[in-house]
C-alpha cells in the first residue's frame, strides 16, 4: 500500500492526457479494427469475417490507389529531401540575420493552410487563366491540363507538395550542418579535398541522423495523404489521383461502407508501420560525431 | 587568403540563387493578396495583374457582410486555443510525470504514447467518427474540440526539455514541503517556458489549420470552422474575388504569430530532429 501512495502523484499527473489518447485514438484503433470486420447496414453491424477484405483484395480500384499512393510517396520523399539539401547546403555558408531571413521565408509556405495552397495552385494550374500555362505560351508551347490530364494530375500534385512543403526538412537539415563540427572541415581541407568531395565524403554521412528523421516522418506523413487530393482533384480524373487515404474517405462518408473503410484504414496503418520499421532498420548505422 | 576568397564567392552565389528561389515561391503569396484587394474580374487577366492599382476593399466587404464568415472565425479561435490550452497544460503534465518521477510501467505508457504518433486522422477517422457520434457531441464544440486536446509530439517536447532541469530543485521543494502539484505548477512550469511556447505555437498553428476532422465532425454551415468554410466556398466555385479574400483572411493570424515566435519555430521543428 505504501509503494502506491509513493507512484499515485505520478500516475495522477498521467491521468488526463492518457485518458484522453486512449478515449480518442488508442479505442478508434481498436473498434477500426472491430469495424473491418464487420458490415453495416441499417439494421446494424453484422460480423463478416475477412470479406471485407478479400473485397478490398480483388477491387482494382485499391490497388490502384496504392500504386497512387507509393508514387507520391516515393517521389515527394525522395525529391523532398533532395531539394531540402540543396537549399540548406545553400544556406549553410550565409551568416547570422540572413541566414534567419531565409530560413523565415522558405519555412512560409509551410505554414499556409491547405485551403490557401489549393487555391494559389488552382490558380497557377488552371488551363485558362493560370499563370503556367500563360508562360508555356510565351515560350510558345502546348498549353497543358495540369489537373485534368489522367497521366498527369498525379505529378502536378507532387510537384505542388515538393513546392510548398519544405519548410520543416529545410531547418532540420540547416541545424543539422551548422551543428557538424568545423575542425573536420578543416582536416579535410588540410588532406587536399575539394568542395565537393567535402560535401559528399564528410557532410552527408554526418547527416544521415537527420536525413533518416525526415525520411521516416516524411514518408509516415505522405502515405496518409489526404487534404491536396480533396481539394485539387477530388480524387479524379478518372481515379488517377486516388490515394489510400482519399479513398477511405470516400468509402466510409460518400458511399457509408464503414467495414471496408475501415478494413482499408487497418491496412494504412499496417503498411505505416511496416515501411517505418524497416527505414529505420535499414538506414540508422548511428552515427557519432 | 584563396580559401577565404572561393568562401566568399560561394556565400555571395548562395544568397543570389535563394534569393531567386524564394521569389518565385512568394510570388503566388503576393498575386493573392494583391488581387483579393482588386475587383474579382482582375483574377483571370494575362499576364497576371500585379500592380498596386485599382486597389479596393470591395472582396472583404463583401466576405463580411455574410456574417456567417465572423462566425467560424470565432469557432477556428476557440478551437485552436482550447486546443492550445489542452496541449500546454495536459500534455506537459504527462511529460513532467516522463521525465522526473519513476513508476511501474513507465517505459511502457511512453513508448505507447510515442507509438500513437504513428496514427493520423486518416486512418482513425471512421472509428472516431462513430465514437464521436455515439457520445452525441457531432456538430458540436466538444466534438471538435475533445479529440485535439492532447498530442504526443506535446509530450515528447516537454519531456524532452523537463529532463533538463536539475532536480535538487525539486528535491529542495519537497523538503520544504510542498505538494505535488504545487512542484509542478510554481516550479517545473515557470522554469519550461520556452519550450511551453513551442508547444502552444505549433498546436495552435496545427489547429487552426486543420482540415478533415472539422470536415467530418461538422454538418451546419454554423458550426464549420473557417478552414472548412472557406474550402467549401472555393468548391462551389462563387466569386473568385471573394474566395481570394476568405483565404487571405484564413492565412492573418498564422502569418502574424509565425512573424512574431519565428524563433521557437526554428528550435521547435529541429528538436528531436538533431543531436545536442
Amino acid at each position: 500500500m505504501k509503494s502506491f501512495r509513493i507512484y499515485l502523484p505520478a500516475y495522477l499527473f498521467l491521468l488526463p492526457a492518457l485518458s484522453l489518447f486512449i478515449l480518442f485514438m488508442f479505442v478508434p484503433i481498436l473498434s477500426g479494427l472491430k469495424l473491418s470486420f464487420q458490415r453495416w447496414s441499417f439494421d446494424g453491424a453484422k460480423w463478416v469475417g475477412f470479406s471485407n477484405y478479400a473485397k478490398i483484395f480483388h477491387d482494382s480500384v485499391f490497388w490502384d490507389s496504392l500504386r497512387t499512393t507509393v508514387v507520391y510517396t516515393v517521389f515527394t520523399v525522395f525529391f523532398g529531401i533532395v531539394i531540402s539539401l540543396i537549399i540548406a547546403f545553400l544556406m549553410d555558408p550565409i551568416a547570422g540575420k540572413l541566414q534567419s531571413f531565409f530560413k523565415a521565408a522558405y519555412y512560409l509556405p509551410s505554414v499556409a493552410p491547405i485551403v490557401i495552397i489549393s487555391v494559389l495552385w488552382g490558380w497557377l494550374y488552371n488551363p485558362s487563366f493560370g499563370l503556367l500555362n500563360y508562360l508555356l505560351e510565351q515560350i510558345g508551347l502546348e498549353p497543358v491540363l495540369w489537373l485534368g490530364d489522367p497521366n498527369i494530375a498525379l505529378y502536378s500534385i507532387i510537384m505542388m507538395t515538393l513546392a510548398v512543403s519544405q519548410g520543416p526538412s529545410i531547418l532540420i537539415l540547416v541545424a543539422a550542418l551548422g551543428g557538424i563540427p568545423k575542425d573536420y572541415q578543416e582536416a579535410a581541407t588540410i588532406d587536399g579535398a575539394n568542395g565537393l568531395q567535402e560535401t559528399f565524403h564528410i557532410k552527408l554521412p554526418l547527416l544521415k541522423p537527420a536525413l533518416l528523421y525526415l525520411a521516416i516522418v516524411n514518408t509516415v506523413g505522405s502515405f496518409q495523404v489526404f487534404a491536396p487530393i480533396y481539394m485539387m482533384t477530388g480524387g479524379g480524373p478518372n481515379g488517377s489521383t486516388t490515394t489510400i487515404g482519399f479513398l477511405i474517405y470516400e468509402n466510409g462518408f460518400k458511399k457509408f461502407d464503414f467495414g471496408v473503410a475501415s478494413a482499408q484504414a487497418v491496412i494504412l496503418l499496417i503498411l505505416v508501420m511496416i515501411i517505418a520499421v524497416i527505414q529505420f532498420k535499414y538506414l540508422s548505422n548511428d552515427v557519432e560525431y | 587568403m584563396f580559401s577565404i576568397r572561393i568562401a566568399k564567392i560561394y556565400a555571395f552565389t548562395s544568397t543570389a540563387l535563394l534569393t531567386i528561389i524564394g521569389c518565385c515561391m512568394l510570388l503566388p503569396f503576393y498575386w493573392m493578396v494583391i488581387n483579393s484587394l482588386k475587383p474579382a474580374t482582375s483574377v483571370i487577366r494575362m499576364p497576371p495583374d500585379l500592380s498596386f492599382y485599382h486597389l479596393t476593399w470591395e472582396n472583404y466587404e463583401k466576405l463580411f457582410a455574410d456574417s456567417i464568415v465572423s462566425l467560424w472565425t470565432f469557432n477556428s479561435f476557440l478551437i485552436a486555443i482550447c486546443g492550445m490550452f489542452g496541449n500546454v497544460i495536459i500534455c506537459s503534465m504527462a511529460g513532467y510525470a516522463f521525465a522526473k518521477k519513476n513508476f511501474p510501467g513507465k517505459r511502457m505508457l511512453f513508448w505507447f504514447v510515442m507509438s500513437i504518433m504513428m496514427t493520423s486522422t486518416q486512418v482513425i477517422m471512421i472509428p472516431l467518427f462513430m465514437l464521436i457520434r455515439d457520445m452525441g457531441l457531432l456538430n458540436s464544440y466538444w466534438g471538435l474540440i475533445l479529440p485535439v486536446l492532447v498530442s504526443p509530439f506535446a509530450v515528447f517536447m516537454t519531456k524532452q526539455f523537463m529532463q533538463s532541469i536539475p532536480n535538487e530543485l525539486i528535491a529542495a521543494a519537497q523538503i520544504d514541503g510542498s505538494s505535488e502539484w504545487f512542484i509542478y505548477w510554481k516550479i517545473i512550469l515557470p522554469l519550461s517556458k520556452p519550450v511551453l511556447a513551442i508547444v502552444a505555437i505549433f498546436s495552435f498553428i496545427t489547429q487552426w489549420n486543420d482540415f478533415l476532422w472539422p470536415l467530418l465532425a461538422t454538418e451546419s454551415r454554423e458550426m464549420r470552422t473557417l478552414q472548412v468554410g472557406v474550402s467549401s466556398m472555393q468548391l462551389q466555385n462563387v466569386n473568385y474575388g471573394l474566395v481570394l479574400a476568405g483565404s487571405v483572411w484564413t492565412m492573418i493570424p498564422v502569418v502574424l504569430l509565425f512573424v512574431s515566435f519565428q524563433r521557437f519555430f526554428v528550435r521547435g521543428i529541429t528538436i528531436g530532429a538533431v543531436k545536442g
